[in-house]
């Protein structure tokens, strides 16, 4: 397991850690501006997005257009726990500390987050995988929208008749008093957890098997690859690690739970494995770099119409980059390839 | 190896495509290392048989025995595992994926998928690659290949699995003459240095009279003769309905047998 580690393709995933480990310890150290960190933290969360995309699209072929609805359950998990379960302690715990949750109380109320928000989103991709995954191709796809709408529902409903929740949409805020550079490290931490999956379950046998089934899946099953047990296992940890996001998502905004069901995710997330280029692991990172500087600029210039740009966008790289950024490099320059995998 | 020194025995093996008889009550068995030519007409059901064999398609009727376990409607990963590995009638490329990547897929999760590493996998694919005369092209991605090498890369993915039986499926179609002798050559090597099995589909006659030990005529899904390549180039019903000519037909054998082909 360790030697997937060692290969020069690593290295960029080495890179991106320490990157943004520096970015957050200058915040620590207040010597980067606060908006290095803000930026910081949301191409973390981009990247993050793209990868955790790219386990089920990119590596294994499997558009998974509702794919928000596992970001949606990562988001549901931190609000119930956060806004609801234990709100009132949490205010307790805050009075008594002046005012400001003290770390270790925090650094707690993560880690539960993410393990209930990993055990909606397995549980969920392992029951709906083992009924959709039989399906190929745009049927997939539909059938993943059609999941994102019925789980959205299924939340509101439990809000609206057991919460009793404003509109059954929002949960009263606790304001945990928590900071930006606190945020950061919570993303920094689903970064790591995010580029290690990822990667590893490229360059493993699974992605082997992943990427066969990719290219060919009948030929794939004839070769050897148990099809449908890589297909689960590649739908669950995509879904898994965006969950891991709804937690980030969630602590840094304003746990509202339903928001995060919003398709215009998946679509972020297909948009960056299209331009980076479909089969890789380097493929999202790169199509983040492109998306994130890109949706930053227009939506401070261009407001409202940075959803038309977007899909302009969309419309370009399908048409004339159907291989990506990673597919023309290797293309171009073969011998790229043992760093772009 | 089976006690009774067969690997493969299909008992009444039966497939329907809707009205369509595709296999009819096909029953035959293959010896421990032999070569089983699979000979017949377009359409008369040989590539059907394969996807029964590997599991693509479950017979409505009959059994498919390897190795004395009843393998009949397992899925093809299982029984590539069990030992049994194929190439396509048409070719099915990982074509993303570099030559070596693919031969290394085979060697994955093929015979010894449970236990071979990473490492292992690689060393094998590239012994195998050289094996076949792809050493050279090991970095490409498949896709660039030209037909040959696309065969030739069928069949290293599948030497690559270290199977016991290896099927054939029309591995000389679409060759130059030139070529169709090289891979007669390298499956002569094969049957001498490695322990397998091997079932091809052939319609080059020449090929398979000379490389089969025994062979199986299929005729609409039916078996209408089976033995050696002599007895089935004289056998009257093959030559109606497949070889056509029986005079070309005992050239055929004639030829081989003095060695020229
Ligand atoms: N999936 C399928 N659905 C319906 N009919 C099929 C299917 N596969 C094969 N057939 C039909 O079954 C018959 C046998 O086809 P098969 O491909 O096994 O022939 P073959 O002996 O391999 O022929 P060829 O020499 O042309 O490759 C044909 O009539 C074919 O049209
Ligand atoms: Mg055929």
């Amino acid at each position: 397991m360790l030697e997937a580690f060692k290969k020069p393709s690593f290295y960029i995933a080495l890179i991106l850690i320490i990157v943004f480990g520096i970015i957050g310890g200058l915040g620590q150290a207040n010597i980067g501006s606060a908006q290095l960190v803000a930026n910081g933290m949301d191409l973390m969360m981009w990247i993050g997005l793209g990868l955790a995309m790219a386990v089920i699209m990119s590596y294994a072929g499997y558009v998974s257009f509702g794919h928000s609805v596992f970001i949606g359950l990562g988001s549901f998990a931190s609000a119930y726990l956060i806004a609801y379960k234990y709100s009132d302690y949490l205010i307790k715990v805050k009075m008594a500390h002046g005012g400001v949750l003290p770390a270790g109380t925090t650094i707690k109320f993560f880690i539960m987050a993410l393990l209930l928000a990993s055990v909606f989103a397995v549980v969920t991709a392992a029951l709906v995988g083992y009924a959709v995954l039989r399906l190929r191709g745009a049927f997939f796809a539909i059938a993943t929208i059609g999941l994102n709408y019925v789980v959205l529902y299924l939340v509101i409903f439990y809000l609206n008749n057991y919460i009793h929740s404003l509109e059954g949409l929002e949960l009263g805020n606790p304001s945990m008093g928590l900071t930006n550079i606190n945020f950061y490290w919570m993303h920094y931490v689903i970064f790591i957890i995010t580029i290690l999956v990822a990667y590893y379950v490229r360059v493993s046998k699974i992605g082997y098997g992943l990427a066969a089934i990719r290219e060919d899946e009948d030929a794939a099953e004839i070769a050897g690859v148990d099809t449908f047990k890589y297909k689960l296992i590649a739908f669950i940890i995509a879904g898994w690690l965006a969950s891991l996001w709804g937690v980030a998502k969630e602590f840094r905004g304003s746990f509202v739970a339903t928001d995060d069901f919003n398709l215009l995710y998946s679509v972020i997330m297909i948009l960056e494995n299209a331009i980076g280029g479909i089969g890789s692991f380097t493929g999202p990172i790169i199509g983040s770099f492109v998306y994130y500087p890109l949706k930053w600029y227009t939506q401070t210039i261009a407001g409202v119409f940075a959803l038309v740009i977007l899909g302009i966008l969309i419309i370009l790289v399908v048409t004339f980059t159907p291989e990506g950024v990673v597919g023309i490099l290797r293309r171009k320059y073969p011998r790229l390839r043992k760093y772009l995998e | 190896m089976a006690v009774d020194g067969y690997i493969l025995r299909l008992e009444n093996v039966t497939k329907r495509f809707g009205g369509l008889l595709a296999l009819d009550h096909v029953t035959f068995s293959v010896k421990h290392r032999e070569i089983m030519g699979l000979i017949g007409p377009n359409g008369a059901g040989k590539t059907t048989l394969f996807n029964v064999i590997s599991g693509v398609y479950k017979p409505e009727e009959g059994r498919v025995i390897f190795k004395n376990t009843d393998i009949t409607g397992w899925k093809p990963h299982k029984i590539a595992r069990l030992g049994i590995a194929r190439t396509h009638q048409i070719v099915r490329p990982f074509g993303d994926l570099t030559v070596l990547e693919n031969a290394m897929i085979g060697a994955l999760f093929g015979k010894r998928s449970d236990e071979i590493t990473e490492e292992e996998a690689r060393k094998i694919a590239e012994e195998v690659l050289d094996y076949v005369g792809l050493g050279e092209k090991k970095d490409l991605p498949a896709r660039v290949l030209n037909v040959q090498e696309k065969k030739r890369l069928e069949l290293a993915r599948a030497l690559s699995a270290e199977p016991e039986l290896l099927l054939l499926d029309e591995v000389l179609a679409g060759l130059t003459p030139t070529e169709v002798e090289n891979m007669i050559t390298l499956l002569r090597r094969i049957r001498a240095e490695k322990n397998i099995t091997i079932i091809m589909i052939e319609h080059v006659m020449h090929a398979v009279m000379n490389l089969a030990d025994r062979i199986v005529v299929l005729h609409f899904g039916r078996k209408i003769a089976e033995g050696t390549p002599e007895e089935v180039a004289n056998n009257p019903e093959v030559i109606t309905a497949y070889l056509g000519d029986p005079a070309l037909a005992l050239r055929f054998v004639k030829k081989f047998r003095s060695g020229v082909a």
